[in-house]
């Protein structure tokens, strides 16, 4: 029985709301995977928030359960089946009018009412069709029973409606109705036919609507298709002419009563009344008197596809909109609140109808101001009303700088300010995904327009950044540049006009933006900006930052370029206004900025980098930090030379304390040259060695403000951890740690960020086993260590380094070969890895008890010879022992290289191995490069047993995420914090190699005991390659 | 150097949604610096305590949590990170917690989750939302500093370790997590972002997480974490429950999520989870703030003067 097999999808009937509902939540967790995996795209982490596994819960269930509900109720319908044709094709007759819509009406009493009139003889066929009557209560379908469907119109009322009759009573016939007086309870449904387009027809067989007196949920089964499209096709007739009426009888209406409801329609002759009218829906022309009708009227035009189409149709076709602003007009004129929040939720949901047509309509000049008007009075906030036309007629100025003679061009910009503010201002709160996605479309297609006009037009150009070329006298290079001078208007507009044409970039595709940053910086871009530097305005100065920090993180070397050819021309650079300003500023959010410009500036990126390759950034990063080294960093670290000895001061003066610009900006130069220490090691540490700016630094630990002592620790670490042993001597020679001894003693007690910092220190020196500084330590400061290490903290970590010095300075044992550990570096370097892999096993297999933190339990192992070190330039793996495991017989493998360790490529190695190793006048036994080795082997076989699991996935993450990079052309790598990915954060590589140390360990000294470590990943179920970062 | 009546009249005008000037919000970001700086990496803390999860700039549904779970400093609070992006009040939410944090360090504890990251609020909104609120990137500057001073987790008595994301494989005990030197943007890898980036799922040992960052961990994973540091639940936001809460694992790691009807269009419940004298739980399930409770949100309009 096809008829009542409309399996009623629940969501289909259970009304919009619930299915929209459920549709909005996927739609929007979709929108926000989209959004994530786009920023995730460029190697950012991509952000997943949404739980979708868990259907359950919300819409979705509610939508499951009214199914459930209605499918039970399903089969009883079916059998006989009486396959009555009604004729009611025609409506001539039976249309009834409910004369103006909206109105609370009691549809029976109506019925009863109109039912005496006796031209219900028209009824157009004495059956109607077998239907099942359903009403939505709470969530579920309630079948109010079985009967017979027809459609029922009194042409004198103009009244139609559609009844059911119930099964049982349909053997009386038509006529039962015609006298009127029929019996209430013998109908399932008496329903008046509206002109709204209230009505949906579902899968042929289901008529749906909500009875706007009610609120009900109605829906009505029909046995079988034809029933269905007959009283479908009813109601059609039965709308089209009330629309056909009401609009006539509107028009005759117009200059309305102020009265907003006209409930009793003159209703024109009859013959009016079948008139067919072109437009297929009742609309009307609105005035004050409808307005609010015509509101409700739109929202249920919204609710199905046909219907907005329609709505956009007749909106569009009637200039229905510019009525509206009519009726706005009079109602601001008599302040009817009332009218005025209908006139600004129909505009809202005309807008949500999400039309491109209407949107542009919307945006017409003459337009525009209106639709603004009516959004005003929002209903929700029924107190308040928004000045949005105020702040276009007052406050919003559209200003040329340069004249855009393209009235197109000019248009889309006014339309792109428009639509801006509507997205972001006016409809922020009720705008939903598709709207806002096609204001943001209309957006990006200006925005591309637009830039792409000037890009192109080279006479404006050349007009814009006229005037900013000529080189501000050479000759005063002083702060007072030019902030003395009046502020050149024109000059102000074209930085404004930059900073939004900047802005406006961004939003445009990476390619178009590079193109247009690049070409802007090429014409003049960044002397502008120097412009900006010199002056005082906040605007500008701001403006010009933001420019600046947008073409440096898009292309820094352009940027670098434009540097070289100020040098060339012997014009103060670009870089000397950028300090000069970091050290002037009191903004310090500005200096901040300009502090993060000049690291990325810096910034080298890795060799192995794919894009690096492409933009040939490698030699110019080179080149510019060259340049950097010899003209700028004696200027910009100078306040860090000038810093006043904190603790002489203090003694001086009790009170003494830096200003918090100071401060500031010496933390900001701490930490840039803590960062180029680690980034371009070689140049950076001759700084620090040819000034005394360690010294400085040090001596800065004193200071009360906690952050600044904490970027000095970070400092310190820096330097500790280039493998230059010029700069440990240099520390041990100047006695640099006693500050740090005391910062130690001092912060050490409690758990906090500093102590953590400390340990982090501490942990360093032991990991790389920078022995001359273990040595100058221990004998220098052997009793204040010793009671240091009675601290819960640090105990670990102080007797990890007592260890370490232990061993370092025991005479070697007269026989090289200790018995667990057989010689074998001496051997080729092949054969000392296999000898590790087939040592480590052992170890493995122990039961382990020295963790990473527990250095103590090691005892000395002699690995022997090792030579110089040849730190492989693959990859190196380390491999974490968490938790850990492996008592370690024989763990000091000393002296693990530090990972971090520069390759010598830059000419300098000043790992000459007379430090760390043989600080005791002997040759001690090395065995970085078995670490180096093994660890590089180690990538290979991890592949093997449990622990391989993780570092597959970490692997494929890393994988995937460097696809990602390439693939989505770094969107996210254009903005400031990818920067951390070329140049990892060396304090995140700390950590790593802090986690890989045990294995780092473990590894040195498993050489050469004969066992395979084959399944070293099955005892260390999370060995991680944590090394991988390291080996770029 | 504001004083606590200035402190508390700052809570009273972000509490209204009104954000604070410029130079109050650089005051109070350099003195909850200097109080964050003294906090652990794990930060240990006393029941009785109320554990939020992610709150993501809905500036009035954190004013209805703090309507059922009662104001700072009534209520002991820790907050597991994710303060800002997506929503419309994220300056204002973020404020308003570092101003309670301020004023009362010892009842409030911040946690950091990964949008609490300079990267992901340029993307996700935080970065915008500053831009437009203050017309300059500078109180974006001050947070994302005071971003790099939270602490990574917290211990309730012991028993209850509440992180944003979940664990990490290079973190099997808590010590481990007290060697890290956190002043610094979130990484892309390592502990530290494993913390704020996991996800517990429904699988053994450690998966690739879809996110990118961070790894999925399973049942067994958990148990053995919590076995070996004596912990008995593990409390984490970063996923969007529908129900407001969902316990793992057997009740031994539980996902709390304070965002009603996330990015105002979820359709989801929030919770907060109460923990008493004893550890007891009991989830406190709330809904999105009425529409008539909210204020139009403060968008400042674009540049008054337009060139383009």
């Amino acid at each position: 029985m096809t008829g009542l097999q409309h399996t009623v999808s629940s969501a289909d009937l259970s009304s919009d709301g619930v299915n929209q509902e459920a549709e909005s939540s996927t739609s929007a967790s979709r929108q926000a995977m989209k959004e994530e995996q786009e920023a995730g795209g460029s190697g950012d982490m991509v952000e997943t928030d949404i739980e979708t596994e868990d259907p359950s819960s919300g819409p979705s269930s509610s939508a499951s359960k009214s199914q459930d509900g209605v499918e039970v109720e399903q089969g009883e319908g079916e059998g006989d089946k009486d396959d009555i044709v009604m004729d009611e094709s025609k409506p001539d007759g039976e249309v009834d009018e409910e004369p103006i819509s909206g109105m609370i009406e009691e549809d029976t009493g109506n019925i009863n009412g109109e039912g005496e009139g006796d031209d219900l003889d028209n009824t157009s066929n004495q059956d109607g069709k077998r239907v099942k009557v359903y009403e939505l209560q709470d969530t579920s379908w309630h079948d109010r029973g079985t009967g017979f469907c027809k459609g029922i119109y009194d042409d004198t009322q103009d009244i139609a409606l559609i009844i059911v009759e119930k099964e049982d009573f349909s053997s009386d016939g038509g006529k039962v109705e015609a006298s009127g007086g029929f019996l209430k309870e013998e109908l399932l449904l008496s329903a008046r036919v509206e002109k709204e387009d209230i009505y949906g027809k579902q899968q042929d067989t289901l008529i749906v609507w909500t009875e706007p007196a009610t609120g009900l949920d109605m829906a009505l089964s029909f046995q079988d298709p034809e029933g269905c499209e007959d009283i479908w096709q009813f109601i059609c007739e039965v709308q089209r002419h009330l629309l056909s009426m009401t609009s006539e009888v509107e028009s005759q209406q117009i200059p309305s009563s102020s009265s907003p409801i006209t409930n009793s329609p003159v209703i024109g002759p009859g013959a009016l009344a079948m008139q067919m009218s072109d437009s297929r829906v009742p609309w009307q022309i609105p005035t004050l008197a409808n307005i609010r009708e015509q509101e409700m009227f739109i929202r249920m035009q919204a609710k199905s596809p046909i219907g907005r189409e329609r709505a956009v149709e007749h909106i569009l076709n009637e200039d229905y909109i510019k009525h509206l602003i009519t009726v706005l007009e009079q109602a601001e004129d008599l302040e009817s609140l009332e009218d005025l929040h209908a006139l600004c939720s129909l505009m809202q949901t005309i807008i949500l109808f999400n039309d491109n047509g209407v949107f542009e309509y919307i945006l017409q000049d003459d337009v525009f101001m209106g639709v603004m008007g009516m959004l005003e009075y929002d209903p929700e906030f029924p107190g308040l009303k928004a000045s949005y036309r105020q702040y276009f007629q007052e406050t919003a100025r559209f200003r040329q700088v340069v004249e855009i003679k393209d009235e197109n061009i000019r248009n889309k910009i006014h339309q792109t300010y428009r639509l801006l503010y509507l997205k972001d201002v006016v409809l922020a709160r009720v705008l939903d995904d598709p709207t806002f996605n096609i204001l943001n479309g209309f957006v990006f297609f200006n925005q591309v327009d637009i830039i792409n006009y000037i890009q192109q037009n080279d006479a404006f150009l050349n007009q814009l950044f006229s005037g900013f070329h000529d080189s501000p006298s050479t000759s005063s290079p002083s702060s007072s540049l030019s902030k003395a001078e009046p502020l050149d208007e024109r000059k102000r507009d074209v930085v404004i006009f930059l900073h939004q044409l900047m802005i406006m970039g961004k939003g445009v595709q990476l390619p178009g933006r590079l193109a247009l940053y690049r070409n802007l910086v090429e014409r003049g871009l960044l002397f502008v900006c120097e412009w900006a530097f010199r002056r005082s305005e906040a605007q500008l100065l701001h403006a010009g930052a933001e420019i600046l920090t947008l073409a440096v993180e898009h292309d820094a070397n352009v940027v670098r370029l434009h540097v070289f050819k100020e040098d060339e021309a012997k014009r103060r650079t670009l870089v000397l206004e950028i300090i000069h300003l970091l050290h002037t500023t009191k903004n310090l959010g500005l200096m901040s900025q300009m502090s993060d410009t000049l690291r990325t500036l810096m910034e080298v990126p890795p060799e192995n980098e794919a894009f690096v390759a492409r933009t040939k950034e490698g030699p110019l990063s080179e080149s510019f930090s060259t340049y950097f080294y010899e003209h700028c960093a004696s200027v910009l670290y100078k306040p860090l030379l000038d810093a006043p000895d904190i603790k002489a001061e203090v003694t001086k003066n009790k009170l003494f304390q830096l200003s918090r610009e100071h401060i500031a900006l010496l933390q900001h130069l701490i930490e840039l040259l803590s960062f180029s220490i680690i980034n371009h090691a070689h140049k950076a540490s001759y700084f620090v060695l040819a000034n005394p700016v360690s010294k400085k630094v040090v001596q800065l630990l004193y200071v009360k403000d906690k952050p600044l002592r904490h970027a000095c620790l970070r400092y310190i670490r820096a330097c500790l951890k280039t493998s230059n042993h010029f700069m440990h001597r240099y520390y041990v020679k100047n006695d640099l740690f006693l500050p740090l001894l005391e910062l130690l003693e001092e912060e050490s007690v409690r758990d906090n960020m500093m102590s953590s910092a400390c340990m982090d220190v501490l942990e360093l020196i032991r990991r790389d086993n920078l022995k001359v500084i273990i040595n100058y330590l221990f004998e220098t400061y052997r009793l204040r260590l010793d009671k240091l290490s009675s601290r819960a903290f640090l105990r670990k970590y102080i007797s990890g380094l007592r260890n370490r010095w232990e061993i370092n300075n025991e005479p070697p044992p007269p026989v090289q070969q200790p018995s667990i550990v057989p010689d074998t570096v001496e051997s080729s370097k092949a054969q000392a890895e296999e000898d590790y892999f087939n040592g480590s096993d052992d170890e493995e297999a122990e039961p382990a008890t020295a963790t990473a933190e527990v250095p103590s339990k090691r005892k000395r192992m002699f690995t022997h010879g090792g030579g110089p070190k040849k730190r492989p330039a693959g990859a190196r793996k380390q491999v974490v022992v968490p938790g850990n495991k492996a008592r370690r017989p024989a763990p000091e493998s000393e002296s693990e290289p530090g990972p971090e360790r520069p390759s010598s490529a830059l000419g300098l190695d000043y790992d000459d191995g007379s430090d760390s190793d043989s600080s005791t006048g002997q040759k001690s036994p090395r065995n970085q490069p078995i670490s180096s080795m093994t660890s590089n082997k180690e990538e290979g076989d991890e592949g093997e047993g449990e622990g391989e699991g993780l570092e597959d996935v970490q692997m494929r993450m890393r994988a995937k995420r460097q696809r990602e990079e390439e693939e989505e052309e770094g969107f996210a790598g254009l903005l400031v914090g990818a920067k951390g990915t070329p140049n990892p954060d060396p304090t995140k590589e700390e950590e790593v190699v802090d986690e890989g140390k045990d294995k780092d360990l473990t590894k040195g000294t498993g050489s050469g005991t004969g066992n395979s470590v084959k399944d070293m990943g099955k005892k260390i179920r999370l060995n991680l390659g944590f090394g991988k970062k390291l080996g770029k | 150097m504001s004083l606590s009546s200035d402190l508390d009249k700052q809570i009273a005008q972000l509490k209204r949604c009104e954000i604070i000037p410029e130079s109050a919000v650089k005051e109070l970001c350099q003195k909850a610096k200097e109080i964050l700086m003294e906090e652990g990496n794990v930060q240990y803390v006393d029941s009785p305590v109320t554990i939020c999860g992610d709150i993501h700039g809905q500036f009035f549904d954190m004013m209805e949590l703090f309507k059922i779970g009662g104001f700072c400093p009534e209520t002991n609070y820790i907050f597991m990170g994710d303060f800002v992006d997506r929503g419309f009040h994220s300056v204002e939410t973020f404020l308003l917690l570092l101003v309670l944090k301020v004023r009362y360090p010892d009842r409030i504890t911040l946690i950091r989750g990964n949008h609490e990251s300079r990267q992901i609020t340029q993307v996700y909104g935080f970065y915008d939302e500053c831009q437009r609120k203050y017309g300059s990137s500078n109180v974006w500057r001050y947070c994302c500093d005071v971003f790099d001073y939270l602490s990574l987790g917290c211990v309730v008595d012991g028993r209850v370790f509440c992180v944003h994301g979940g664990l990490s494989p290079q973190v099997t005990r808590l010590d481990h997590i007290r060697v890290i030197d956190r002043r610094q943007e979130v990484p892309h890898e390592g502990p530290m972002c494993d913390l704020l980036w996991s996800d517990p799922d429904d699988i053994n040992g450690w998966g690739m997480s879809p996110r990118g960052a961070g790894f999925l961990f399973g049942d067994d994973v958990v148990r053995q974490f919590n076995h070996e540091n004596d912990i008995e639940l593990i409390a984490r936001a970063h996923q969007l429950v529908m129900e407001g809460y969902k316990l793992m694992f057997d009740r031994k790691i539980v996902t709390v999520w304070s965002a009603p009807n996330y990015c105002y269009r979820c359709g989801n419940t929030a919770s907060v989870l109460e923990l008493d004298e004893n550890l007891r739980q009991e989830y406190k399930v709330f809904d999105a703030a009425p529409q008539d409770a909210r204020s139009i949100p403060q968008k400042r309009p674009m540049m008054h003067e337009y060139f383009l």
